[in-house]
C-alpha cells in the first residue's frame, strides 16, 4: 500500500518536532535552540484507517536554498503530496514569509498555529478565520506542547487544499503582502515585561549574564556530583554489594567453580571485587550501571533542563567571543555540551555550524579535549581518593588543550569561519512530562551504546590477557609507556580497552596500584589519544576519511607530548 | 519607503544597549538579506538593543519580540535611523 506522504514544515523553533512526536508517537529530541533537526525524521500518522507518512523537514526560514538545510527542505517539498506548514503564533510576521513560499507552491496545505496559548499572555489577538480566508487554506490553532489542538489537527489534515488566493511572488511583493495580512489579522496590546523577559534580558547582558552563567554551570555540576554520589551509595551499592553480588558469585560458583568461564565471568579472584575483578557479570555491569549510569541520568536531566528552558542559546551569546578566537563561534557549545554527556550525540551536534573548517575543529577539539560523562564519572572516582587537586589538573590540561589546539587549528585549517548570526529564543517553562521523556530517551541510548561495548570490551581484553597478547603488547610498548610517559607497562591493556569504552579503561587503572601522579597522566592520555570506536565511526561520517586521518593524527601526536610534559612537571 | 533623510543613517553597533533604532539598509547579500528579515529584522521596523558582548562579540537585539544575536562584524553592515 502506497502510503500518502506529508511533510512538516516550518521556521526553527516553531515546536515543529514536538507537533511531530504528537502526531506520530514517535519519539524525537527537541530542544530550545534553533536548528536541531538537521537530519529529517520519518514516522507514520494514522487518520481514519489510513496510513500517511510523515516527514519532519529540517527547520527553515525561507525556501531560498542559502544553506545545507533550506536546500534540503525546498527539494523535499516536491515530494510532499500534503504540507503541514507549523507556524509560531506569537511570531506571526516572519513566520508568513515561509508560509507564503509554501502556498505559492500549489500543493495541499494546512496550517498549524502553533504556540497559540502564549499568544494570550504576549497580548497578541489572532483572527483566525480572518487569516484562513486571506490565505485560502484550514488553520488549526495548536499547543504542541500541552497536546492541544493537535486531534482537530490530525482530523483536518484531509482537509488540506491547495490555496487559490495566494499567486507565485517576488521577494518585494510577499513582504508587501505580509504586512497587509499582518495589518487585518493580528492587533498586538501594550503589556509589561514579563519576570522571564527581565531575566532573558539579564542573560545575555555580560555584566549580569557571565556571573549567571557560572552560577548556573557550578549548579548543574553540583546537583550532578552530589545527587550522584548519594544514588550510588544509597540506592546502586547496596544492590550491587548485597543482593547482586553474593547472588551472582554463588550462581557462577556453583555450575563452573573454577576455569576459563568462572574466569570470564567473574574474574580469578574468590573475593567479590567488582572494579577490579574484571569479569563480565562483575566489572562489566557495575561501572557502567552503578558508577557511571548515576551521573548519567543526572547530567541528562540537567542538560534537557537546560534545553527546554532556553538556556543554551543565551550561554552561545556569552561564549561567542572566545570561540571566535579558536575559529568557531557561539554555537560550538552545543557539540561541546552534548560531548560531555556523549561524544556521539556530541559529534552529530557539530551540524549546528555552517562551515567545513568549523565542523572540522569543533569535532577534533570534543575528540581530544572534551571527556564523556562516563569518563569524567570514573576519573572522579579512580582520582578522588587521591583529592580535588588532582582532578582539577585533568580537566585544567583539558581545558588547556581546547584553548591552544583551537587557536592552532583556526590557523591552520583552509575555510571561512562565519559570524554568529542566532535566534534567541524565549525562555520557556519546561514540561516535566516531557523533560522526563526527553532525559529517558537519552538514557536509553547511553545504555544500549555503553552497555554492550563495554561487555565486549571486557570480553576482548579477558582473551587477550589469557592468550599472552597483553604480555606481548606490554613489552612491546613499555619504552614509550614507562620512559616517555612513566607509566607502568600494564597501563597498554587500559589503552587497548580505550579503543572501545573509556569509562572501563580508566577503572583499569586501578588494579595497577599507580600514584596520583600516574593515574593523572594517564587519565589525560585516555582521555586524548583517541575517541572511543562508536565516536571514531560517527566522526568517520560526519568528516570523511581525510579529514578523520587528520584529526586521529594529532591527537596522537597531541597525547604523547601532553603526556611527556606532564611526566615532567608532575614526577 | 518610510526613511527620507539618509544622512542620520547609523551603524547598528553605534547603538548602546537600551537604545532604540529602526532598520534602513540591510547591507548584505541578498541570502543573509532575506535570513534578517525572516529573523523580523525588517526595514522600517524599530528594533532594540539588548545587549553587547565585550571585545568585539555580538550584539543581542530585540527586533518585534524575537531577540537575534548578530556577529559585530555582521552588525556593522545593518544601518538603522538612530531613534533614543
Amino acid at each position: 500500500m502506497i502510503a500518502n506522504q506529508i511533510l512538516l514544515m516550518g521556521s526553527p523553533n516553531v515546536g515543529k518536532s514536538v507537533v511531530f512526536s504528537r502526531l506520530t508517537g514517535v519519539n524525537v529530541i527537541s530542544s530550545n535552540y534553533p536548528g536541531t533537526t538537521i537530519d529529517f525524521t520519518k514516522g507514520t500518522v494514522r487518520i481514519g484507517g489510513r496510513k500517511f507518512d510523515l516527514i519532519d523537514v529540517p527547520g527553515t526560514y525561507s525556501l531560498e536554498p542559502t544553506s545545507k538545510a533550506e536546500e534540503v527542505a525546498s527539494k523535499m517539498l516536491q515530494t510532499g503530496d500534503i504540507i503541514i506548514n507549523v507556524v509560531d503564533a506569537t511570531n506571526l510576521e516572519r513566520n508568513l514569509y515561509l508560509a507564503l513560499e509554501i502556498l505559492e507552491k500549489k500543493k495541499r496545505t494546512i496550517i498549524s498555529l502553533n504556540m497559540w496559548d502564549e499568544t494570550k499572555h504576549k497580548g497578541i489577538d489572532i483572527d483566525v478565520g480572518k487569516l484562513e480566508e486571506l490565505l485560502g487554506v484550514p488553520i488549526v490553532p495548536t499547543c504542541a506542547i500541552s497536546g492541544e489542538g493537535i486531534s482537530d489537527l490530525a482530523s483536518m489534515i484531509e482537509k488540506a487544499k491547495i490555496s487559490e488566493r495566494i499567486r507565485p511572488m517576488s521577494e518585494e511583493e510577499r513582504w508587501k503582502k505580509i504586512g497587509e495580512i499582518i495589518g487585518k489579522v493580528q492587533a498586538v496590546r501594550h503589556r509589561h515585561h514579563t519576570i522571564w523577559e527581565r531575566l532573558s534580558d539579564a542573560s545575555v547582558n555580560p555584566i549580569t549574564g557571565i556571573p549567571l552563567a557560572i552560577i548556573v554551570v557550578i549548579l548543574m555540576f553540583q546537583v550532578i556530583v552530589t545527587l550522584g554520589n548519594l544514588i550510588i551509595e544509597y540506592v546502586m551499592d547496596p544492590i550491587f554489594y548485597n543482593y547482586y553480588g553474593p547472588f551472582i558469585m554463588n550462581a557462577v560458583n556453583s555450575f563452573a567453580p573454577s576455569g576459563l568461564l568462572h574466569d570470564i565471568l567473574i574474574g580469578t579472584a574468590t573475593e567479590l571485587n567488582f572494579v577490579e575483578s574484571f569479569g563480565l557479570l562483575t566489572t562489566g555491569l557495575y561501572v557502567p550501571l552503578d558508577m557511571v549510569l548515576p551521573f548519567v541520568i543526572l547530567f541528562y536531566l540537567m542538560l534537557s533542563l537546560m534545553e527546554d528552558v532556553g538556556y543554551l542559546p543565551r550561554l552561545a551569546v556569552l561564549v561567542d567571543t572566545g570561540l571566535h578566537r579558536l575559529g568557531l563561534h557561539g554555537s560550538a557549545i552545543v557539540p561541546t555540551i552534548l560531548g560531555l554527556g556523549c561524544n556521539v550525540p556530541g559529534a552529530l551536534a557539530t551540524r549546528v555550524l555552517e562551515t567545513k573548517k568549523q565542523r572540522f575543529i569543533a569535532a577534533t577539539l570534543m575528540a581530544i579535549a572534551v571527556p564523556c560523562m562516563a569518563q569524567s564519572a570514573m576519573i572522579f572516582g579512580v582520582l578522588g581518593k587521591f583529592g580535588i587537586k588532582w582532578i582539577i589538573i585533568v580537566y585544567g590540561v583539558l581545558f588547556l588543550l581546547y584553548i591552544c589546539i583551537g587557536l592552532v587549528l583556526k590557523r591552520i585549517v583552509g575555510g571561512e569561519s562565519p559570524e554568529l548570526l542566532l535566534e534567541v529564543p524565549p525562555y520557556r517553562m519546561p514540561l516535566p512530562s516531557a523533560l522526563l521523556k526527553k532525559t529517558g530517551m537519552r538514557v536509553r541510548g547511553f545504555l544500549a551504546e555503553a552497555v554492550p561495548f563495554v561487555l565486549l570490551g571486557v570480553f576482548i581484553v579477558n582473551i587477550l590477557y589469557i592468550s599472552g597478547a597483553i604480555q606481548f603488547l606490554s613489552d612491546l610498548f613499555a619504552p614509550i609507556l614507562t620512559t616517555l610517559l612513566g607509566l607502568p607497562e600494564g597501563a597498554i591493556a587500559a589503552l587497548i580497552m580505550g579503543f572501545l569504552r573509556k569509562d572501563i579503561a580508566i577503572g583499569m587503572l586501578l588494579p595497577l596500584g599507580m600514584t596520583a601522579e600516574q593515574l593523572t597522566i594517564a587519565s589525560v592520555i585516555l582521555c586524548t589519544y583517541f575517541p572511543c570506536i562508536a565516536t571514531f565511526v560517527v566522526l568517520l561520517r560526519e568528516l570523511g576519511l581525510k579529514d578523520m586521518l587528520k584529526a586521529t593524527g594529532l591527537m596522537v601526536v597531541v597525547s604523547l607530548t601532553v603526556g611527556m610534559l606532564m611526566r615532567v612537571i608532575l614526577i | 519607503m518610510i526613511m527620507s533623510d539618509k544622512g542620520d543613517l547609523v551603524p547598528l553597533t553605534t547603538l548602546i544597549p537600551g537604545e532604540m533604532g529602526r532598520v534602513a539598509v540591510l547591507g548584505h547579500g541578498r541570502g543573509r538579506q532575506l535570513r534578517f528579515r525572516t529573523m523580523g529584522l525588517i526595514e522600517g521596523r524599530m528594533i532594540r538593543v539588548v545587549a553587547t558582548q565585550p571585545m568585539r562579540g555580538p550584539i543581542v537585539v530585540d527586533a518585534g519580540g524575537t531577540q537575534v544575536a548578530i556577529g559585530r562584524r555582521m552588525a556593522t553592515q545593518i544601518l538603522v535611523e538612530r531613534m533614543g
